[in-house]
């Protein structure tokens, strides 16, 4: 009875918090509420002020977050203060996600400010069944990056290495016979168009991961699957961290709500994780064409500057 | 016993056991301890000795301080081998957020700043990966969530390659036993003189209440 109490202690007092949003101000922000003004912030603490997309800076200075999940923003040593509409002084974030901020400014009201971002963001949930000697297979989720300047594709997870399960980093000949809806049922492809925080935290784990197999530290040494299951469970929840911005399952391992751990063994449960993922969010597939038209467009803007 | 080796002072030699896995399993990660020093956890902690590890974080209000204390009073039973044969490492679960300051201040506070024991922090990297090296349960549904092992004291002992594990909650009794487990082997002579004292106190408790209670 009293290790039990005790127990129930430990539970509701040492809850450790998941997925927190941080906000990434690095990146080009738009007064939603002026005419054109951007403010472009880099990861050193600059800030500079352009009075257009393609107008030279009017204003440069530097910023001050209070901490990682930031209540208030200063701004310093402004060349020009008056170009600032949310004033000199400290000034309070009112909320933010991975596409906007609010500052609540007194005797003023709010300001709202928005991302903008000419690159363009994909995660591919890909998964095949019945091609290793277990009937299980392929399981990876693939990032894309596609910018006016170059494309950039990372892979991490479970793939085939001439019929041999693998984990790690994904070769490109791997990845590649993916980027394309599945054919059969024996395969799932789910493609969700993402914003560039979302990319940057999924991007992250990834690279985690990619050490984690270089630096022969996985978390799990001898039951590998459960490796990849860790590694797309925090990949897919991740996106979610500002906002319920995708449908998801979940993998949590308490039945019934999670049907998939109950049901199969540790490799097949990307596989079915994936299709229910794309049960889930169908909808906000984004097909063959539609990234081929992404694709096409960008290619277009390099020919262009060549 | 010869008069040298009852007068000479030998340091232990901490030598692991062939079937140790060693680095392979415990990692090597730099990590700092509560007094700012830095330690590379299997070849300065763990490497060829007896160790009771738990997980905790400086500002953890429920559960931590009381396995702390917990550990405290096994200390003080303990309190002749502690920082010799045997040793305490209480790692944090949160390691971005509690410097090895913080973890003085924990230790000062709960007053566990005690031979032997040693607050640890470092990377979260790193930190994940021991955590599930020697507190996974090969079910991400139990691993994933830090405060499921929170309860739990992990024992090692790397010169015999000896691993068991106790609830944190346990009695006192049930956790020096535990710890008891993984000890070094005990020669002939020690064992028969444990075994006669033993006997003694279990012939006591049989005249005095007509059965053994301590089992």
């Amino acid at each position: 009875m009293r290790i039990s109490a005790i127990l129930c202690l430990l539970f509701s007092v040492l809850t450790i918090k998941g997925q927190q949003c941080q906000l990434t101000l690095a990146g080009t922000w738009r007064d939603e509420t002026s005419n054109d003004k951007l403010y472009r912030f880099d990861e050193n603490h600059n800030v500079t002020v352009l009075a257009g997309r393609n107008s030279a800076p009017i204003a440069t200075g530097r910023y001050e977050l209070d901490e990682s999940q930031p209540r208030q923003i200063s701004f310093t040593d402004f060349s020009d203060p008056t170009v600032l509409r949310i004033g000199k002084r400290p000034v309070t974030i009112k909320s933010y996600d991975d596409t906007s901020i609010t500052f609540s400014i007194p005797n003023y009201g709010e300001v709202r400010w928005s991302r903008v971002d000419s690159n363009r963001y994909f995660i591919a949930l890909v998964a095949r069944a019945g091609e290793f000697y277990d009937s299980s297979g392929s399981a990876f989720p693939i990032l894309t990056r596609i910018s006016p300047q170059e494309t950039v594709t990372d892979a991490v997870g479970t793939y085939s290495n001439l019929g041999q399960s693998a984990f790690g980093r994904v070769p490109a000949l791997a990845y590649k016979e993916f980027m394309r809806e599945a054919r059969s049922d024996s395969e799932v492809m789910l493609r969700l168009e993402i914003n560039s925080a979302q990319y940057e935290r999924a991007i992250k784990v990834l690279q985690t991961w990619d050490r984690r197999v270089r630096e022969d530290a996985l978390l799990y040494q001898y039951q590998i699957p459960l490796n990849n299951i860790v590694l797309i469970k925090a990949v897919t929840e991740t996106l979610n961290a500002c906002r319920d911005d995708f449908k998801l399952y979940k993998l949590n391992y308490i039945h019934p709500e999670d049907w998939i751990s109950d049901s199969y063994s540790p490799q097949f449960i990307p596989f079915f994780y994936f299709k229910e993922l794309k049960k889930l969010n169908g909808p906000r597939h984004v097909t063959d064409e539609q990234f081929r038209r992404v694709f096409n467009q960008s290619a277009a803007m390099i020919d262009k500057r060549q | 016993m010869k008069r040298r080796e009852l007068f000479s002072i030998t340091k232990p030699s901490f030598q692991p056991h062939p079937a140790s896995p060693g680095v392979g399993r415990f990692t090597n990660a730099l990590l700092r301890t509560h007094e700012n020093k830095e330690v590379r956890f299997y070849d300065d902690l763990i490497r060829g000795k007896q160790v009771v590890i738990n997980f905790m974080y400086a500002e953890c209000n429920g559960a931590c301080p009381l396995v702390t204390q917990s550990l405290i009073k096994v200390h003080r039973v303990l309190n002749n081998r502690m920082g010799r044969d045997l040793f305490f490492y209480s790692i944090t679960i949160k390691p971005d957020d509690d410097s090895p300051a913080a973890l003085e201040h924990y230790a000062k506070t709960r007053r566990a700043n005690l031979p032997g024991w040693s607050f640890l922090t470092g990377n979260a990297f790193d930190i994940e990966t021991i955590r599930f090296r020697l507190f996974g349960m090969n079910h991400p549904g139990f691993d994933l969530d830090a405060a499921m092992h929170a309860g739990t004291l992990r024992i090692i002992n790397d010169a015999t390659n000896c691993w068991t594990a106790v609830e944190a909650f346990a009695s006192q009794k049930a956790i020096l036993k535990h710890i008891s487990w993984a000890d070094p082997p005990k020669s002939y002579t020690e064992r028969l003189l444990e075994s006669r004292v033993r006997q003694t106190l279990i012939d006591k408790e049989v005249k005095a209440y007509g059965y053994r209670r301590d089992v």
